[in-house]
């Protein structure tokens, strides 16, 4: 019988662990022989033939995580013959996910784009002319040049889906001087930041898992998550230290699978569960008071719950909490800071009476002793609780932000902020040096990127990009970078029509290792590096440290150690590869190539004046003026800082990272980068932003909440990921699609039952704007009511798109036809299967459906992100469906963003957002004012 | 040193980094995997479980595979690697049969079997095996199971085998694995993959306790050809008796027995034993290396004791052809025809894995009275009938019928047993076997049928 899962606690952990090699052997080749390493061919074995290697350092290209890799060179072909990990790493430590070997398959792609291709005949045609380089740097330039001699600075615009570098793009926008960087993040994470920056004033949160005495996850860390490989090992190491891992997940993820209690909760729900869970502590006293009183904004928070209780008696309100304060305040009060803490406590108290076990049972299904364990289990972690939420539920519900903050709040009330075991901002694990080139910030703000409905969007508001460019407010020149926003976003539909649109977008690269659905629709498909081809420096907060990591062509890199000087790097990559950075320096140069715009100093050498900058010459800036300890590292080793880097690929640059507040205290600096320094449990932000009944800790009613279904409604948990996979970039890697290659729709078998449906038959699974066609999963392994679906799986090209990987690719038809709803007119577009993946050494013939094409936006009204779970209804297939059709209804997807545009509220005052809240390629403040 | 892996299946994620990181070190072809991850799931919501295991080679102290391997291509190495030399294999694919753990493939591009080798070639040079390497959690350990302390410390955390009963000593033992990972008869594994296909499943036991999630591809390497191949053999044991008979008493005191020309008797085991050789040299993956049984031999193999027994059965064949009929030459032939019915037996016995046909003790008996049924019914093809054919027939039958009642002795046997029975092929041989007592020839369409069904079902048992 299997156990309950909250006893599935393993007192086997505890006993002394098994070594984890014999002495004789190690996991990776000793770095004094990376250079000059021999072994055995597996090939021929058991016959010995050796062979000769040499081993380069870089990072992976795959997640954001930014783990170290091993290239492994043939040093008589030149040719990389396999990826491991690098031992030297301090964030992934020699190891690697699945994705890190697979590199070599992304390497080797048959299908890959090896040369600048520009578009011939219509745009989105498909057809294709090869190109040269000279040319690109010409057409862009040339571009450029223009729209920033003409004064137009919003006009030129970067998308980037994965950056995979720090603070390049800021120097390289901020020297052309436009406001033009755009992310994808608000279709990722801005919900997650939002809610961890208003309490601790940083916007992602850095776990110390493995020293933790509990974990909490509410993202599936241990398959996904946004250092899977790093977060994975000490997510383990810690529960095999005995931390109880709890996971919150409406669906059985492989982590929920793992953990010692799983709190399956209606989606939505998240807010209320852990205010739940707080209310529990509070009761009970497992809390940690001197944390709380010291650093948190109580005295505030207490006034603002004070002024609510005398606004509510004075409105003649009633109810339990308002009444309690409104008394407790009029009541004689005990004198001092204690008293007055004590008043906090009551009053929080009575703030967090509503979040009772019956409505955290109501609003999430969770079973009322599961919602105890886990308060039980968090009231004995005090001091020593890593928790995390990253896409997961901040990224699927209406107010998702309001979960990153209440799980900061168990954080702040556990006093596990900044601590062994506990959880950081993320600023004190993660070091980003500063390069030679230093512009200033622009002083024009681009409303394509932050509109002024949107004032506290974390990010650009990349969602409705196609909603806010018209061809007034136009985007001349666009470079999509790793993104693929035609597949991946909401309403795709919407970004094929703009992308189209010559009056709208006026060139557009797409800068990309691999095609994808966007690249069709570019002007200019610009080929760029993989992990073993490209310079970038990464930093990510990965543990309790901090590290730079570098990521390094791998040919240019051995020719260059071999005293052959290489100008670019397309001239060692394969075909005409290059890397962004280097193509944007030379981009810079063919800008202001007399350096009338100012842009051109920017790209000068640091070593030789007036000269251009070179990609090496960059970073050995970088290694020998910006990081601290590493010429000393270097000079121990009589190395030179980049040679060190080149040979190394990483660095830890610190391991104290403990109580930083403290120390920024005493140094007299804010603890915390809140507006006052400290954690905040009110946001006065909110308050001066126009929403005031978000101001104190709470839960916003999400799309998806149980009580704003209609009848035979359910949910759709579209956003969950899979361990071998990384968004529409793995399509490429045969070893990782036979692995994971379909995504049939999650179902419950009580659904199933109700439905008619098993996993024989066909479900269409409609939307607000379409349907897709689909088969069933039936499994035990998710909450009845809602349907999950994975994301990555569904790409499709269309026959002339011969560089489309057949690894995961169905071909399609698109066609499209008018509405028939006169509420709603517009085109109704459909995807029609013709082929599955035919790849001729691919033993699998199925492949997976494009659901988010079939979604509108939905962005939340502060947050600006992405509200991705559906409202949908789930039935059998009708008898003219085929698996894999789509059906999206352009008219409906206008209808429901504007729907959900009228939520929002603009800025109260001149500002345009916080000057407080990061930015990303932040303006100086002189842009932040409204201008009339 | 005896190598071995523990998989701490407390510590794995299931994230298949250990897959991927043994494709790109060895450059395991698409389809196949030397390691995989199974996942499974099971309970109710909201005690639901899933669960992985990671799948792979057991490096057992008693390989099977080295057992039945006819050439020597895989072999135990002094440091307990059961290593594979791909240059020795025939890919016969009974490597395949004799594993109980599913953990060898043919790699269908060379033609040749292969499986895990524990990265030998990185061990000799210091290095962990790549899956040992790149394992996020550090879950997959090498161990020294020469070295006391370790086994001792295996044995308190409760390390189990795969299939321990299987008597083959695995030296892969996992750490807090769910025991339904690791019992391939407690999952159903036909159903919807939660990610992958399922080309051409194993059908599900009725009882299963768990369904699969996750899990790999497995082709069934031994098909018709194998059936046929067991059918010419009967056939050419049964011409063999036949020629015998013509001048063994007691059969060759009836007359009709002693008009029998021998010579054709003898030219038509010849010919049927060639076709049996043609079927077997067809279904090896690599054919042309069909003389490595006789060049390179693992004499313990049944394999190449087969291929002597085929190879005195030709020359006691080619003897009658050539008209050498001698008493001598009756009475070696008997011992010979039956050898040759027979010897599959202790081959299948070989194959440790299919426990079907492993634990089948009627084995033996099932093939010495086809051939003794094939005998019969060539007998009536030369006009002879009587009560004696009729029986020969019947106690064929006999034996398929007692073999149909008798449950295996194993839950795998048994699974087996069950799918042979519902195998429409083999309510088909029944028939037909039925049909053969009126007319003889019959009987060979129903050896076929039968032994299709036999072969098939072995293989539809799944082994991890």
């Amino acid at each position: 019988m299997t156990p309950p899962p909250d006893d599935r606690h393993d007192s086997s952990r505890r006993l002394p662990p098994l070594p984890f090699l014999p002495a004789e052997l190690s996991a990776a080749p000793p770095p004094e022989r990376w250079d000059d390493w021999e072994e055995y061919d597996p090939a021929v074995w058991p016959r010995k033939r050796k062979r000769q290697l040499r081993l380069v350092p870089t990072i992976c290209f795959n997640c954001e995580s930014a783990c170290g890799l091993l290239a492994y060179v043939d040093r008589e072909s030149g040719e990389i013959t396999k990826f491991e990990g690098n031992p030297k790493h301090p964030g992934s430590r020699g190891r690697v996910c699945a994705k890190g070997p697979a590199t070599l398959n992304q390497v080797e792609d048959p299908q890959r784009i090896l040369h600048p291709l520009k578009r011939v005949g219509a745009r989105g045609s498909g057809q294709w002319e090869r190109v040269g380089w000279d040319h690109v740097l010409e057409v862009f330039g040339e571009r450029i040049g223009r729209a920033l001699r003409e004064g137009r600075r919003t006009e030129v615009m970067y998308h980037v889906g994965r950056p995979g570098h720090d603070g390049t793009m800021d120097r390289i926008l901020k020297a052309w001087g436009v406001d033009g960087h755009n992310s994808h993040t608000n279709v990722c994470s801005s919900g997650a930041r939002v809610g961890y920056t208003l309490v601790c004033g940083s916007d992602r949160p850095s776990p110390d898992y493995a020293n933790a005495r509990a974990i909490l996850l509410l993202s599936a860390h241990l398959e996904s998550g946004h250092y899977f490989n790093p977060h994975a090992q000490r997510i383990i190491e810690g529960r095999q230290r005995g931390a109880p891992l709890i996971v919150m997940d409406p669906r059985l993820s492989n982590t929920a699978a793992k953990a010692d209690l799983w709190l399956p909760t209606w989606p939505g729900s998240e807010a209320t569960v852990l205010l739940g869970i707080l209310r529990l502590m509070l009761q009970s006293g497992t809390w940690d008071r001197e944390f709380v009183e010291r650093w948190t904004n109580w005295r505030a928070t207490l006034q603002r719950l004070r002024r609510e209780a005398q606004e509510g008696a004075a409105a003649g309100a009633t109810g339990r909490a308002s009444d309690g304060i409104a008394e407790e305040s009029a009541g004689p009060k005990e004198s001092g800071d204690s008293g007055e803490f004590a008043d906090f406590e009551q009053a929080f108290r009575q703030h967090l009476e509503p979040y009772d076990e019956a409505r955290v049972e109501r609003e999430s299904g969770l079973p009322p002793e599961r919602l105890r364990r886990a308060a039980e289990l968090l009231g004995g972690a005090l001091g020593g609780l890593a928790s995390h939420v990253w896409r997961g539920p901040a990224t699927g519900n209406l107010g998702g932000w309001q979960i990153a903050r209440a799980l900061e709040l168990l954080n702040v009330f556990t006093g596990s902020v900044g601590t062994e075991g506990g959880t950081s901002p993320h600023g004190w694990h993660k070091f980003v040096p500063a390069a030679h080139m230093k512009p200033p910030a622009q002083s024009v703000w681009n409303e394509l990127l932050y509109p002024l409905d949107y004032p506290l969007a974390y990010h650009e508001q990349s969602p409705l990009l196609p909603y806010l460019v018209t061809p007034e407010k136009r985007i001349d020149v666009y470079f999509t970078r790793v993104f693929n926003p035609v597949w991946t976003y909401p309403d795709g539909t919407a970004w094929i029509e703009m992308l189209c649109d010559e009056e709208r977008v006026g060139l557009h690269a797409a800068l990309t290792p691999t095609w994808n659905e966007t690249a069709r629709y570019a002007d200019y498909v610009l080929p760029m590096g993989l992990a073993s081809e490209r310079h970038d420096l990464m930093s990510q907060e990965t543990h309790a440290g901090a590290w730079i990591g570098f990521r390094q062509p791998v040919a240019r890199a051995l020719a260059e150690r071999d005293g052959h000087p290489v100008e670019f790097t397309w001239q060692t990559n394969p075909g005409e590869v290059w890397e962004e950075e280097e193509f944007f320096f030379e981009l810079s140069w063919a800008i202001d190539p007399d350096g009338a715009l100012g842009v051109r100093r920017h790209f000068e050498s640091p070593y030789r004046p007036g000269e251009k900058l070179t990609i090496t010459e960059h970073y050995r800036w970088i290694f020998e003026n910006s990081v601290p300890g590493l010429p000393e590292a270097a000079a121990a080793e009589g190395l030179q800082p980049l040679e060190y880097m080149r040979r190394y690929g990483a660095f830890e640059v610190t391991r104290d990272v403990y109580r930083r507040h403290e120390q920024e205290q005493q140094g007299g600096g804010k603890a915390f980068a809140t507006p006052s320094g400290q954690l905040e449990i009110y946001s006065p932000t909110l308050d001066e932003w126009g929403w005031p009944e978000h101001a104190l800790p709470g839960s916003i009613e999400s799309q998806v909440a149980r009580a704003a279904l209609a009848d035979g409604e359910m949910v759709l948990v579209p956003t969950f990921r899979l361990a071998v996979l990384i968004h529409s970039r793995s399509a490429n890697a045969p070893w990782l699609t036979e692995i994971a290659h379909k995504n049939p729709l999650w179902v419950h078998p009580a659904d199933a039952r109700r439905l008619g449906i098993d996993e024989s038959d066909l479900v269409r699974v409609e939307t607000e704007i379409g349907h897709f066609v689909l088969r069933p999963f039936v499994t035990e392994g998710l909450l009845p009511g809602i349907v999950a679906c994975s994301h990555h799986l569904g790409r499709w090209h269309r026959s002339g798109d011969h560089d489309a990987s057949g690894w995961a690719s169905a071909e399609v038809e698109i066609t499209r036809r008018p509405s028939d709803d006169p509420d709603a007119p517009g085109e109704i577009w459909r995807w029609r299967r013709l082929g599955e993946p035919d790849g001729a050494l691919n033993w699998w013939r199925e492949s997976g459906v494009h659901q988010n094409i079939t979604f509108p936006v939905q962005p939340d009204p502060i947050s600006g992100m992405h509200c991705w779970h559906q409202k949908v209804r789930v039935r059998r297939a009708e008898p003219g469906d085929r698996f894999g059709d789509i059906e999206v209804h352009r008219g409906r997807a206008r209808h429901a963003y504007e729907r959900w545009r009228a939520m929002t509220r603009r800025p109260p005052g001149q500002l345009r957002r916080p000057l407080w809240f990061a930015r990303a390629v932040r303006p100086d403040d002189s842009a932040f004012r409204i201008r009339p | 040193m005896q190598y071995g892996f523990v998989l701490d299946q407390e510590a794995c994620i299931g994230c298949h980094a250990c897959t991927v990181g043994c494709k790109a070190e060895n450059d395991v072809p698409l389809g196949s995997f030397r390691t995989w991850v199974k996942w499974i799931e099971h309970g109710s919501f909201p005690d639901t479980r899933r669960s992985a295991a990671v799948l792979r080679c057991n490096h057992c102290a008693d390989a099977p595979c080295v057992a039945i391997c006819p050439t020597g291509a895989l072999r135990k190495r002094p440091d307990g690697i059961v290593d594979l030399d791909a240059e020795r294999c025939i890919g016969c694919a009974s490597c395949l049969q004799a594993c109980p753990y599913d953990a060898i493939y043919i790699d269908d591009a060379e033609g040749t079997a292969a499986k895990c080798h524990f990265c030998a070639h990185r061990i000799e040079v210091g290095l962990a095996p790549a899956c040992v390497s790149v394992c996020p959690e550090q879950a997959i350990k090498v161990v020294d199971f020469d070295d006391p302390a370790t086994v001792a410390l295996l044995d308190e955390r409760g390390a189990v085998a795969r299939k321990p009963e299987r008597g083959t000593l695995p030296r892969t033992l996992y750490l807090g694995a769910d025991p339904a990972t690791l019992d391939p008869l407690a999952v159903d594994g036909t159903r919807t993959l939660s990610h992958a296909s399922v080309p051409d499943p194993l059908p599900a036991p009725g009882n299963a306790e768990a369904r699969s999630v996750y899990d790999v591809p497995r082709p069934r390497r031994w098909g018709g050809k194998i059936a046929a191949y067991l059918v010419t053999k009967a056939a050419a044991a049964g011409a063999l008796l036949l020629a015998a008979s013509s001048a063994l008493p007691p059969l060759s005191a009836r007359p009709e027995f002693a008009s029998l020309d021998p010579r054709w008797l003898g030219l038509l085991s010849l010919v049927l034993l060639a076709a049996t050789g043609v079927l077997l040299i067809a279904d090896l993956h690599k054919p042309a290396r069909f003389f490595y049984l006789l060049t390179m031999p693992n004499t313990g193999s049944w394999l190449v004791r087969g291929a002597w027994v085929l190879a005195l059965h030709g020359a006691i064949a080619l003897a009658w052809t050539l008209g050498l009929s001698h008493p001598v030459l009756a009475a070696l032939s008997v011992p010979s025809a039956l050898m040759t019915a027979i010897y599959t037996a202790f081959l299948f016995r070989q194959a440790r894995g299919r426990e079907m046909w492993c634990e089948d003790r009627l084995l033996p008996w099932t093939l010495g009275l086809q051939a003794v049924a094939a005998m019969a019914a060539i007998a009536w093809c030369f006009g002879i009938d009587g009560g004696w054919v009729l029986a020969a027939l019947i106690a064929y039958l006999a034996v398929v019928g007692l073999d149909a009642l008798l449950p295996g002795t194993t839950r795998a046997a048994r699974r087996g047993h069950e799918l042979m029975i519902r195998h429409p092929a083999f309510a088909a041989g029944v028939a037909l076997a039925l049909g053969a007592l009126f007319l003889a020839p019959l009987v060979f369409v129903a050896f076929l049928c039968l032994d299709w069904a036999y072969v098939h079902a072995g293989q539809e048992v799944p082994l991890s």
